[in-house]
């Protein structure tokens, strides 16, 4: 029987049953695997303690009680578990960071270094997870860095060795469509020339129309070319706006209601 | 709803596709939405989140975006009807540079 670690911690755990006359051991809790959470399981925990918290604020009979309550950050519980969430590859834990980050007690001025580092954490995070590829989405759109730490942050991916290639495709595409919006000349050029190398790469797949797109000047209004999106219809199966090329689309945004 | 039901019909043999992009139904209105008007598009069903308006900036429904064979946007406004001469012409083009 293997014990959870953190039944452990917490002293939770009943003797296991299969041996009785060996307690475990330190060395049986090290090897056991440990248990991370789900990230669904631990936001819905942190939701209920973020309630917890404003219920007992609200309660607070005097001002100096309310203080001492505030200043008693749920989020903090819980930071090292979205942290190893994370680090075990799902970046969804570090999404969490970015998101919480007031609620951590990262003040305006340290929100763009406190961005750097969990972004840092991010472009390092395991390739083949399937919330890789969203995250450099995310970071490729994120509104409070500037294009140029984006851009340096996306070439970390881009340095890294043995990474799935599709990983290095899309942060690719990112990286070439950040520097051809630069004002720099030289950035300019390395940009087209990412775009150029992605399409010329048979590993990047339907990520090459998309660099098409960018080197052609993705717009929205009349003249431009659309941006590509994945719709998923209500029985799961996806399909891209870019898998129509060659036909006339009319995209229809409606709603029954 | 009529007029894409019978456009639909009408390019059905055509290099013509209609996508839905529905917004903020929940999932028994879509459904029986879907039904009640004989939906038989491709249609992606968005939820409450709303990925692809943000990304088209739609803040107004209904919303149409015209998108020729080369991917580029042809027209954009609130009427599906304003587009069916051009859907026709682009149609028309294509089926004369593949003769």
């Amino acid at each position: 029987m293997l014990i959870p670690i953190t039944m452990l911690l917490f002293g939770a755990s009943p003797a296991p049953a299969a041996t009785p006359h060996a307690p475990p051991s330190l060395a049986t809790a090290l090897i056991a695997p440990v248990r991370v959470d789900t990230y669904e399981g631990l936001l819905k925990e942190y939701s209920e303690a973020k309630a917890n918290s404003r219920a007992k604020i609200k309660a607070a009979k005097t001002a100096k009680e309310r203080r001492e309550l505030r200043a008693a950050r749920p989020a903090m519980d819980f930071l090292g578990r979205f942290d190893a969430l994370g680090k075990s590859g799902d970046v969804r834990g570090y999404f969490w960071m970015l998101d919480e980050a007031r609620r951590l007690g990262i003040g305006k001025k340290d929100r763009e270094a406190h961005m750097l580092d969990v972004y840092g954490l991010i472009v390092m995070a395991p390739t083949e997870s399937k919330h890789f590829l969203p995250a450099l989405d995310r970071l490729s759109e994120e509104g409070n860095l500037k294009p140029a730490q984006r851009v340096s942050l996306l070439k970390r991916v881009l340095g890294r060795k043995e990474i799935a290639s599709e990983a290095r495709c899309t942060a690719q595409l990112h990286t070439g469509g950040l520097l051809l919006k630069s004002e720099v000349d030289s950035d300019q050029a390395m940009g087209k020339q990412l775009l150029k190398e992605l399409i010329a790469n048979d590993t990047c797949g339907k990520l090459a129309k998309e660099a098409e797109a960018v080197l052609a000047g993705i717009s929205l209004e009349v003249g431009g070319i659309a941006p590509n999106f994945t719709g998923t219809t209500i029985d799961g199966e996806s399909f891209d706006l870019y898998d129509y090329r060659g036909k006339v689309v009319l995209v229809d945004f409606f709603g029954f209601w | 709803m009529p007029h894409l039901k019978e456009l639909v019909e009408r390019h059905k043999d055509d290099p013509f596709v209609l996508i839905g992009v529905n917004y903020n139904d929940g999932e028994d209105e879509y459904l029986s939405g879907m039904e009640k008007f004989g939906v038989s598009w491709t249609c992606a069903y968005q939820g409450q989140s709303s990925p692809i308006s943000k990304l088209f900036e739609v803040t107004g429904y209904p919303t149409y975006f015209l998108i020729g064979p080369d991917g580029k946007i042809l027209g954009k406004g609130h009427s599906g009807a304003a587009y069916d001469q051009t859907i026709q012409k682009e149609i028309d083009k294509l089926k004369s540079s593949a003769e």
